[in-house]
This record gives C-alpha cells, structure tokens and sequence, in this order.
C-alpha cells in the first residue's frame, strides 16, 4: 500500500491515512498534551505525511517513520504557540443578567490541571531533550527506535532521556500544584538518626 | 543532621526506584536520602511525574473531526500535482476515482477566475441550445437506477432525505438512489432531497420543489428549476466545467460558491460566499452576485452594481442563515443514520448540518455522532451515537429515551458562573485564533467584531453555535466549527443559551 500511495495512487494514500489517522491522533495528543489545538496538528500532520511520503525507504518500520514526522509537526506547533498573536478573551454573559461571581465546582478536574501543568513542564524543556522524552516516556517508544526517530546514537537518546528527567524533575519540585499527588505511604520520610 | 544542599543524585534514586541497586547500594541512598531535602524532593518528583505519567496514557484520545480535513489534505494534494493558481478558493476533496481524470484534464482555475466556495444554490435560467457534452467527464447516465442498496461512492445518488414523499421520475426516492441525466426529482411540502453529484458537488431540494438535471456529470451540470427552491454546493469547476440553474429564461450560472434561489419574478438569490453571476430578459447586462448578497436588491441602486469592481453586496446578517446541503462524503465506509419523525422536534442538529423537522436519512462517517434536537417547547437536547458498520436506525421510542424527551415538565437548572463560561470559550481561543490568522492571510486589515451565540443541551454540549457580527463568510464558519467542539459545565434542566463576545487582537 505505501509503494503504491508513493507512486501516486491516491486511492492507496487514503487507504494509508485512513490506517494511521488514528495512531497519529494519539501521538500528537500525547505529545502536546490536552489543552492543544489537536485536530490543526492533525490535519498539518497528515499533509506532512502525504508531502513526505516519498521519503519513506523503507529501511525502518513505517510505525518509525511517521512518529518522526508527527513528532517534527508538533514540535513546530509547540514553536509556533509561543509566537502567536493573542486572542483576547471577553467574560461570557449568561441571559438574562451578568454575574460576577467566581468558578463553581465545574471547575477543571485536579486531574486535567495536574495534565496540563505536567505539559507546560515538558513544554518548556529544550527541543531535542523533550523530544526523547515525550518519545520514550509518554509514548512507549524504545530508545533504539527513538535513535532512528532522532537520527541519533542510542547512547546520545539516552543521555538525552536523563538530562531531561533531571530538569523535569526540577522543575516539578518547584511545582506545588502537583505535590498533593503523591500518595502518603510512599512519600519519602526522615528516618530518625543514623548516619551517612 | 544538617542538610547537604547538593546536586540531586537522580542516577542513584533512578536505580533505587527501579530496584537497581545492590543491597549496599541501597542502604547507602536510603541513609543519604534520610538527610538530603535535595534527593527527596527529587525522588518527590520521580513519584509525582511516574504517577502522572500513568494518567497520560491513561487519558482518553479526543475525537477529532476528519472529513474537515479532507478538503485541505486535497488541496495539498493538488499543490503537488499541479501549479498553484491565484484566486482559486476552497476546494473539496475528489473521490479517489475521479483523481486520474481531473489530472488528465489539467483542470485549473474556473474561468471566470472567481473564488469557488464550498458550497453553491442553484439558480436556474431558461436553457438555450443544448450543451455540447464533449467533456471527458461524461454522466453516468447509463448507470443503472436502484432503488435501495449502497451505491457506488462516485455515483449520482441521493445523500439524505428528510421526510417521506420525495420522488424521482415518479418513483420514491430512497437512500443511495442512482440518479440519471434527465431526472425529474419532486419533493412535497416539507420534504427535503439532497443529492450528491460527486466531486463534492450536490444540490438539495426544499419542500414543494421541483426541478429537471437536464445535464449531469462532475464539472458540467444544468438543473432546471421548475418550482420551489434549491441549496447547491459546487467543487471546483475546470475550464471546461459549468453549473447552472435555470429558471424559465433567467439564468444563474455559478463560478463557485454556497448560494440559494428560490424560484419568482424575478428570482430571489443568497449569497452566502463566493461569486455568481445573474443574468435575464429584465436585466441590461449580467448582474454579478459577491457573497454576501441578496437579490433583489433591497433597495434600488443605479445600474444594479454591474461591474467586477463594484458588485452587489449585502450585509452578512442577511445570509447568515443560509443552509448548507448535506451530502456525505462518497465514501463506501459511511454508513446510513435514520431517525424518525417526533412531534417535539422542531429541528435536528446532526454533523454540523441543522435540518428541518421529519423522518431524516442521512449518510454519514461511521464512529461517534452528535445528535441534537432543537424541541418544540424551546429546549435543546442531544445524544452521541457510536454507528457501526451498520448504521443507526431508530424508533420514536428509543430514539425518544436517548435523547430524553420524556418529560416537558421544569427539570432544576443548574447555574453555571459566566467565569466558567467563560473559561472554556478561553479554552477555544486557540482555534479562533488559528481562524483569525487565516482569515487574515486573505485580508490582513481584518478587524473583525464577532460574539458567538451559543445553545447547550443539558449535558453541556454545544448544539447550536452561531456567529454574530462583521466578519467575513470564511471567518465565521470557522469559528462556528470551533466552538461546536467546546464542552461546558453541564446546566442541567433544558440547557442554556448565551452570548460571548469574541474579540481579536494582534500583538504590537
């Protein structure tokens, strides 16, 4: 199917998207987390797809292939986000009257905030470090398979994996929204005296 | 003890999470850990980030719109195998059998040059001497009618039909009825018919409609309207493509766009995007139509604004309402959703599409589908439905249960803040502002003013979504879609309906 859809059979192409549309929607929404724009990195993803596909040799698995461009798609999307013109967004009225009151409990669930401020972490590590990440542990995805992703040594994925644990785990240490997650029984305890 | 402000020593916790160490090694980090508020806050966070971790994958993937991209995947498409050329509009998606044609016949820009919207309503004008039928896209007239079954995706057929009564020659039209070159399709009052062309090209019939397809065939068709009025919708047209509606000898030929005529002396047009031309026995010289328009003019204007520099506009409030027609999207995989006919439903909301009352037949994309209903005692309701492959059809009873329309009576509303409002038109604001930079790729002075206007079922969902205000057709049918996609507290009772204003703003 994909030697035909390169070759230009359209009919083949769709066949193509059709299979893979949805492990490119959960790629780009694990990677950009739930307050993104998915369906924009979607729809951009899947014409990367389409405008690359000549690309593919097919010395790697396709599975491969296609985290590197939707991975390549959401990282210019998590670029772009930082340098976009903003929309101001006024208070919605609610007929007949105004009330200025504060958010009632249909506030965002603990756990979309706790999503949402573990991404804003992520997302603000540097690219290639985060890109690792998101790879190896949001998606699954083996570090030898990352280092055909990345084009990089394996060694390098996970050095690269490692440096962005520590900063993350920085970061979420100055984090206090997510503190409250850790369960009681396994939080770290002082042991009384001893010795190093 | 005193504490030892140092380096984390993540390698070492890393191990000792996974049970990496010797039993040595364990007992040293163990007793490092006892006095290092640096190594617990970090193995704090390893806990913290392997817990939230475990949500992430555990988190539900969003359901995401794919016939919307269709048509810029198309495009991009097109991009590809064709030079890109100035003024083409938006362009929907060929079925994949038609694309060795369309690139054999080099199709380009309609003629014109005019912009093609997405969708176009027919206008008719007597028809002159018989078009030349020398297009390699010739009608399926041969195609053999059948009445019920799937018909082929690239097949004239009809896409949905909206009560009972419609026919075709004669016969009652039913889903996936091939139609031929020369049909005469009738509609009573009431009844809807939509018809998929192909090539995202379709027409729908209203009610006491009734109307010829003197021509057929993806990129050259003629509908004379008889009585009535008809909704178009037409893809690109290449140099050699044409749609027309004629009505006696008043002619509307289309260079592209989402119009509608209702047939009179003289006609009566809306134009909600792109161009159209009008031409007439009454008329000194064609009279062209850029969305928004209506014809006749409300007032009267020297020379009807004939020319290219100067054509006739309306405000956007007066095309604001204008329907568009519902004709699937050629796919073998769609399958058939059928709800009947209920005396509480003033109107449905299915896919975007907001139809009239009556037994609906629609073909749509088979997965979760949003229905809603617009009830006669002013409530709004909705259910989501998984359509499998063999689609949905449902009785007044069950389809009455899922949509709960068993009690009118006063159920408690909920009240939800406008903060909360609030926060989730700001959760969408990413979308609507993904349509402002497109629109202002077309006009970068765009300024536009817009407030949603909003109807919630009692769950929350969005089953009515209408934007109010200047802005262009493109605009607000982008924010349109992107707000159908918000989810809000649910206010229980019979929903909710509000205003939010939109406003749009550039970075210095």
């Amino acid at each position: 199917m994909i030697a035909s859809a390169q070759a230009g059979d359209r009919k083949a192409l769709d066949a193509l998207l059709r299979r893979h549309r949805g492990d490119v929607t959960a790629i780009a929404h694990r990677v950009l987390g739930p307050d993104a724009d998915l369906e924009d990195v979607v729809q951009d993803a899947l014409i990367q797809i389409c405008r690359s596909l000549g690309s593919f040799q097919g010395r790697s698995r396709f599975s491969t292939w296609l985290y590197r461009v939707v991975s390549n798609v959401a990282r210019m999307h998590i670029r772009a986000m930082r340098s976009r013109p903003r929309l101001a967004g006024e208070a919605a009225q609610e007929r007949p009257r105004v009330d200025a009151g504060t958010a009632g409990p249909e506030a965002l669930s603990g756990r979309r905030q706790r999503m949402a401020r573990l991404y804003a972490l992520v997302h603000a590590l540097p690219d290639k470090k985060r890109t690792v990440l998101l790879l190896h542990d949001f998606e699954g995805v083996t570090p030898a398979e990352i280092a055909e992703i990345v084009d990089a040594p394996v060694m390098t994925v996970r050095t690269r994996l490692f440096y962005a644990r520590k900063a993350l785990y920085a970061a979420m240490a100055e984090e206090p929204s997510l503190r409250e997650l850790v369960p009681a029984s396994k939080a770290p305890t002082r042991q009384a005296g001893g010795t190093s | 003890m005193t504490e030892r402000a140092h380096e984390p020593k993540v390698a070492a916790l890393l191990a000792l999470e996974a049970g990496g160490l010797s039993a040595t090694g364990e007992l040293r980090i163990r007793r490092h850990l006892a006095d290092c508020d640096a190594c617990q806050s970090a193995l704090a966070a390893m806990r913290q980030y392997d817990a939230l971790l475990g949500e992430v994958r555990e988190a539900p993937i969003p359901a995401v719109d794919f016939d919307k991209m269709a048509l810029p995947i198309a495009r991009a498409l097109g991009e590809l195998a064709e030079a890109p050329t100035p003024g083409t509009g938006d362009q929907t998606p060929l079925p994949s059998a038609e694309v060795p044609r369309r690139r054999g016949a080099a199709l380009g820009l309609v003629v014109t040059g005019f912009a093609l919207a997405a969708a176009a309503v027919l206008m008719l004008r007597g028809a002159g001497p018989g078009v030349v039928d020398g297009s390699p896209e010739a009608p399926r007239a041969a195609a053999p009618r059948t009445s019920q079954g799937t018909a082929p995706p690239e097949a004239h057929a009809v896409a949905t039909l909206l009560g009972a009564g419609a026919t075709i020659d004669g016969a009652p039209a039913t889903l996936d009825t091939v139609i031929s070159r020369g049909a005469t399709l009738r509609t009573p009052p009431g009844v809807e018919l939509h018809v998929r062309i192909g090539g995202g090209t379709g027409l729908w019939l209203e009610g006491a409609t009734e109307a010829v397809l003197e021509e057929l065939a993806v990129g050259r068709v003629r509908v004379r309207l008889l009585r009535g009025a008809i909704t178009n919708q037409v893809a690109k047209l290449g140099d050699a493509g044409r749609y027309e509606v004629v009505y006696g000898e008043q002619v509307v030929r289309v260079h592209g766009t989402h119009f509608r005529v209702a047939a009179g002396a003289p006609v009566s047009v809306v134009l909600a995007e792109g161009v159209v031309e009008l031409s007439g026995p009454e008329l000194s010289a064609p009279q062209r139509l850029v969305a928004p328009a209506v014809w006749p003019l409300a007032t009267a204007q020297p020379a009807a604004v004939t020319t290219p520099e100067a054509p006739v506009r309306a405000e956007a409030a007066a095309v604001d309402a204008l329907r568009t027609p519902h004709l699937g999207a050629s796919s073998a995989a769609e399958v058939t959703l059928g709800l009947p006919a209920l005396p509480t439903v003033a109107a449905w909301h299915v896919g975007g599409t907001r139809a009239g009352t009556g037994a609906l037949r629609m073909r749509v994309p088979p997965g979760s589908l949003t229905v809603g209903a617009e009830l006669t005692d002013g409530r709004l309701v909705s259910a989501v439905f998984e359509l499998g492959a063999q689609g949905v059809a449902l009785d007044a009873k069950a389809l009455g249960a899922r949509l709960d329309l068993a009690s009118p009576a006063v159920r408690p509303r909920r009240r939800v803040p406008p903060a909360e409002l609030s926060r989730v038109i700001r959760g969408g604001r990413r979308a609507f502002q993904r349509c402002y930079e497109l629109a202002l790729k077309r006009d970068p002075r765009l300024r536009p003013q817009l407030k949603l206007r909003l109807g919630l079922d009692p769950a929350g969902r969005v089953v009515s979504a209408r934007p109010v205000g200047q802005a262009p057709p493109e605009l607000q049918r982008c924010v349109r879609n992107a707000a159908r996609r918000l989810r809000f507290p649910a206010p229980g009772g019979d929903g909710l309906r509000f205003d939010a204003p939109l406003s749009f703003r550039q970075r210095l």
